[in-house]
Formats: structure tokens, C-alpha cells, sequence
């Protein structure tokens, strides 16, 4: 039974179940929201967290990567995140009930009842601070910082992984070169996120949790803070090893693990695959079919789609702020469809130029 | 200088790193809830810039302090973080767009001037780039991230206080 529970847990974190599980379930939450912001299905949650905790401890691999050092405040992330976007959706859900009914938001309600900052916020603060360096005193009485052998640029360990919080980008790296993965789609995250309070015109559901007055921002920001990041990070964390392979949570991180990796590019798939013939040598000629795929998905695909389905939404923005927000957008939609080509066709770059160092 | 990190005062470093790892965490779930409830829009489009600053801020404040414990996960993990900036159309050396920068065969960009030896005063990341994330760590980033955070506090109070639904 143990060791069932255990393979099952190694399959269920392989990256694509992985990934195509929690957005399944991010999505499932957020349409089934009404039943899942229950409290019983969040305590339900921890409880089995808990309980799969304490049956794994004595796993040597599981042991071992869940109690270094720097990876006990990932486990809290990963907590405070189920449990925030539980609470976020929860107000929202009640929030958006009491609308409907015509009576004020909970951040409403309190609204009305004034405090003074002295004494009762500072008095509040006070005591957080108190219980907080109690609690980071104890945690750093129990676990020790790391310190590993001093530097050595001669020897390089594997895995090498960057610091935990830029995980998610170091997983991008699985599907894009470096100057998508770790310049340019960080670059585009930085401005968009700058741009979000200029490009959300929507009034409402300012100050107070809500679903059912901007369904797609928070469709948008659970997406990408939730599936994109937070959950990268974690599988960069705990579930990739030596090479940046994938080892379930319960296998021996081997050193000599390797994953096929035979990868095709889509020139390859036009030009040999449906044509039967050699690659031109013309890096341009040879690359057009995904050069005018791409061409088409940034230059075309916004246009066609401010005509059709997003008319609406064309109209209310205007010309400027539709299209700042469709590229980031886009931008932003090509990760999941690198993802995706890459799983399905074993796709490695719609464009692939390493004369130019421009592969996408 | 990388001493300081070698003699551990009881916990003084668990309590230095360990509250980092938070501060990294409290600052994304602080912008989750600030999104979630709508907090960026009209009056405090501007402090949502602020925030988004700090943001950065508070991961290269975490990402320079990484490197000063000078140990094999410290020097590595930097060298993978940096290693990005080699890719940097135009700037870096394996950029895209780099090898346009050429004037008859002398490239402009190279591994001895792009915006990685930029940041680690060397190709790779040794005594030059410890001195320089030394100096970020405890003296710019702080300098700058105090700033911030003061027209960002100055800022809730302007903007009429923690928003609430209007
Ligand atoms: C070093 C990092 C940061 C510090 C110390 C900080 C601190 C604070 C504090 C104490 C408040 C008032 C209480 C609260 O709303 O929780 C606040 C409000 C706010 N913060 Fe931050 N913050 C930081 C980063 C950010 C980030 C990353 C964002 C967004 C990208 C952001 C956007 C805002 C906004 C828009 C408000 C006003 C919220 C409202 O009125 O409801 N801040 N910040």
C-alpha cells in the first residue's frame, strides 16, 4: 500500500500530469467556486496535506528534499498560496451574494467601523511583531542556514539552480533560450504588470473581493501568479534534479538520469516531413513557415481578433490600450503553446536561427 | 568580507536568511491580495508602479545577498542567474541581434563588454562581482528600497487610506 501510494505520487508529479493536473484543478476551483470555498474542503485540504506529510517523513529521498534548509519556506508558500486563493475566492463568492442582494461587501461592512491608529492599530502591529520573531527565533534555532564548501568555479554542481524564487524561469528555460526565458518574458512581466491599472478600465471591484465583476482579471492573475509561477517554482524546487531532469518526489535524485531529448524543429517538420526534401540553406527561406507562423499569431492575430470575438472589448479600450494588452497577452499565451507543441510533436523551435542566436 | 558570513553568531544568519526567504513571499502574496481586490485601480494606479518596483527590488535585494555566504550553492546559483544576461538581444554576447553590432569583422559586443561583465566586473563570477553585489546589497538596493517604501506608505494615506469599496 505504502509503496502504491508512493508510485502514484512519483507519476502524478511527472511536469505534464503535473502541470495539466493543477490547472484542471485551479480551473475547477474557480468555476465550482460556490462548493469549494466551503470551510470544510480547505481544512479537508490540510488535513490530507498533513496526514501525506507525515506518511512520507520517513522516505529517504522525500526526507531529504523537503527538510533542506531553503526548501521549508516553499512549503509555506505553497501553503499561504491553496490558502490566500481560498480566502480571496470565499470573500469574493460571498461578496458577490451580497450584491445581488443589494447589501454591502464585507470590506464594506468594515469600512464603516473606524478604528484609531493609536492605540488599537499600532497595539495590533505590537503584538505581531512580538509573536513573528518568536516564531523566526525558533525556526532558526531548529533548522540551520547552509553553508556549503566554499567556491570553486572549477567544480560545477549538479543540479546548479538559480535562487528559489527565479525557479520559474530557470523551468522556462526547458522550452525557451535564454533571451525569452530569462530577459525578455521576465522583462514583459515586469511592464506587464506596470501596465495592469492602465489597461483595466473595468470601475468596478475596487476595494473588495470579487468574482462575478471581472471574471477574466482574476481568470488572468490566479493563471498566471498561480499555474505560471508559484506552481514553477515548485516543481523546480522539489520535483527537478541533477541535469534539470525530472525525478518524482520519491526517487533517488541519479546523477546519470537522462531524458531523450529528440526534438525537431518546425522547418524540419515543413521542409523534410510534408515536402520531402533537404532544408534550404537560406536561413530565412528555411525558416519562413514559422517565421510567417509567428508573423501571424503577433501582427495578424490581434487585428482579426479586435473584428471578431473581442469587438467589444476593442471598442471600450481603443486602438492604443487593445493592443498593448493583446501582445503582452500573447506573449503570455506562447508559453502554454510552446508547452503544449513541445509535448505533443516534440517541437523544439517555431523559429529556429542559431546564426542569429534567434530561436523561438 | 565574505568572513562576516563564515562565523555564524548563534542564529543571526538562519534569522537574516530565513526572513528574507519571507519578505520575498509576503511581498508576492501582498501584490495577490492587492490585485485580487481590485486595490490598483483609480486612485492608486501610481502606487501599484511603486509596488511594482519594490518587487524588484526585493528579489535582486534577495538575489545580490545570495552570492555573499561565497559558497559552491551561492556562487552557482548566480551563475546561472546571470548567465540569462548573456542572451540580452543586442547587449549581450549570445544575444540575438549582438553579432549585427560588428564594424568589419570587430564585433562591439562581446564576452569582455556585454551587460553580464556589466554585472559581475568579469566574465565570470569572482572577486569583482562579490564586491559588487557586496555593495548593492548592503548599501544601493537598501538606499533605494527605503525610498520607495516611504512614498509607497506616503502614498496609502494620500490615495485616502487602505482602499474599500467606493
Ligand atoms: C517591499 C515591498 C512592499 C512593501 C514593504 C509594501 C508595503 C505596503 C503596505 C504596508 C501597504 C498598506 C497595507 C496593505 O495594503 O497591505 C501597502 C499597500 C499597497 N501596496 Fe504595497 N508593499 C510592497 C510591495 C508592493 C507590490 C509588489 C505591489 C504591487 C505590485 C504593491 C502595491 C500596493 C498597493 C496598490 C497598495 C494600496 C492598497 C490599498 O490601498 O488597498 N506593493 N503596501
Amino acid at each position: 500500500m505504502g509503496q502504491w501510494i508512493k508510485d502514484f505520487a512519483d507519476f502524478l508529479a511527472d511536469p505534464i500530469i503535473y502541470f495539466v493536473g493543477s490547472a484542471v484543478g485551479l480551473a475547477a476551483f474557480l468555476i465550482f467556486r460556490k462548493t469549494l470555498t466551503k470551510p470544510i474542503v480547505i481544512t479537508g485540504f490540510f488535513l490530507l496535506s498533513t496526514g501525506f506529510l507525515v506518511f512520507a517523513w520517513d522516505d529517504p529521498n522525500f526526507h531529504k528534499i523537503i527538510t533542506k534548509g531553503d526548501n521549508i519556506p516553499i512549503l509555506m508558500l505553497l501553503g499561504s498560496v491553496v490558502f490566500f486563493t481560498w480566502l480571496a475566492m470565499r470573500r469574493a463568492v460571498i461578496n458577490d451574494e451580497r450584491t445581488e442582494r443589494g447589501e454591502p461587501t464585507l470590506e464594506g461592512e468594515l469600512a464603516k467601523q473606524k478604528v484609531f491608529t493609536w492605540p488599537d492599530l499600532v497595539y495590533t502591529e505590537f503584538i505581531c511583531i512580538i509573536l513573528f520573531t518568536a516564531f523566526l527565533v525558533v525556526w532558526s534555532i531548529i533548522v540551520e542556514a547552509p553553508l556549503e564548501e566554499p567556491a570553486a568555479t572549477a567544480r560545477t554542481p549538479n543540479p546548479s539552480k538559480a535562487p528559489w524564487y527565479f525557479l520559474g524561469l530557470q523551468e522556462l528555460l526547458v522550452y525557451f533560450d535564454p533571451w525569452l526565458a530569462g530577459v525578455l518574458l521576465p522583462g514583459f512581466i515586469i511592464v506587464g504588470l506596470m501596465a495592469i491599472p492602465y489597461v483595466d478600465t473595468n470601475p468596478k471591484g475596487n476595494g473588495y473581493y470579487t468574482y462575478k465583476e471581472r471574471p477574466f482579471a482574476v481568470w488572468f492573475f490566479a493563471i498566471g501568479f498561480v499555474l505560471f509561477w508559484v506552481s514553477f517554482v515548485i516543481l523546480g524546487t522539489f520535483l527537478r534534479g541533477p541535469n534539470w531532469s525530472f525525478f518524482g518526489p520519491f526517487e533517488y535524485w541519479d546523477l546519470h538520469k537522462l531524458e531523450p531529448m529528440v526534438n525537431v524543429d518546425l522547418s524540419t517538420f515543413f521542409w523534410v516531413g510534408a515536402l520531402d526534401r533537404p532544408r534550404p540553406d537560406n536561413p530565412f527561406i528555411r525558416e519562413l513557415p514559422g517565421l510567417l507562423l509567428l508573423g501571424g499569431y503577433f501582427v495578424v492575430g490581434p487585428f482579426i481578433l479586435a473584428k471578431t470575438i473581442c469587438k467589444s472589448l476593442f471598442d471600450q479600450m481603443g486602438m492604443w490600450r487593445y493592443h498593448v494588452m493583446m501582445h503582452l497577452l500573447l506573449w503570455f499565451g506562447l508559453i502554454p503553446l510552446k508547452m503544449f507543441a513541445r509535448w505533443v510533436f516534440n517541437l523544439k523551435y517555431f523559429v529556429g536561427m542559431p546564426e542569429y542566436f534567434f530561436n523561438i | 568580507m565574505g568572513l562576516r558570513e563564515h562565523v555564524p553568531i548563534g542564529i543571526m544568519r538562519e534569522l537574516h536568511r530565513w526572513a528574507a526567504h519571507l519578505m520575498v513571499i509576503t511581498v508576492w502574496l501582498h501584490m495577490y491580495r492587492v490585485f485580487l481586490t481590485g486595490s490598483y485601480k483609480p486612485p492608486r494606479e501610481f502606487n501599484w508602479n511603486v509596488g511594482v518596483i519594490l518587487l524588484v527590488l526585493t528579489l535582486l535585494l534577495s538575489f545580490t545577498g545570495y552570492l555573499l555566504p561565497w559558497d559552491q550553492l551561492a556562487v552557482w546559483a548566480i551563475t546561472v542567474g546571470t548567465n540569462m544576461a548573456r542572451a540580452t538581444p543586442f547587449l549581450g554576447h549570445e544575444g540575438p541581434g549582438a553579432a549585427l553590432l560588428s564594424i568589419g569583422g570587430l564585433d562591439f559586443v562581446h564576452a569582455g563588454d556585454d551587460v553580464r561583465f556589466g554585472l559581475l566586473a568579469g566574465r565570470f563570477v569572482g572577486e569583482g562581482a562579490l564586491l559588487r553585489f557586496y555593495v548593492l546589497h548592503c548599501v544601493g538596493i537598501p538606499l533605494a528600497a527605503a525610498t520607495l517604501m516611504a512614498i509607497h506608505f506616503w502614498r496609502v494615506r494620500k490615495d485616502g487610506g487602505i482602499s474599500g469599496p467606493l
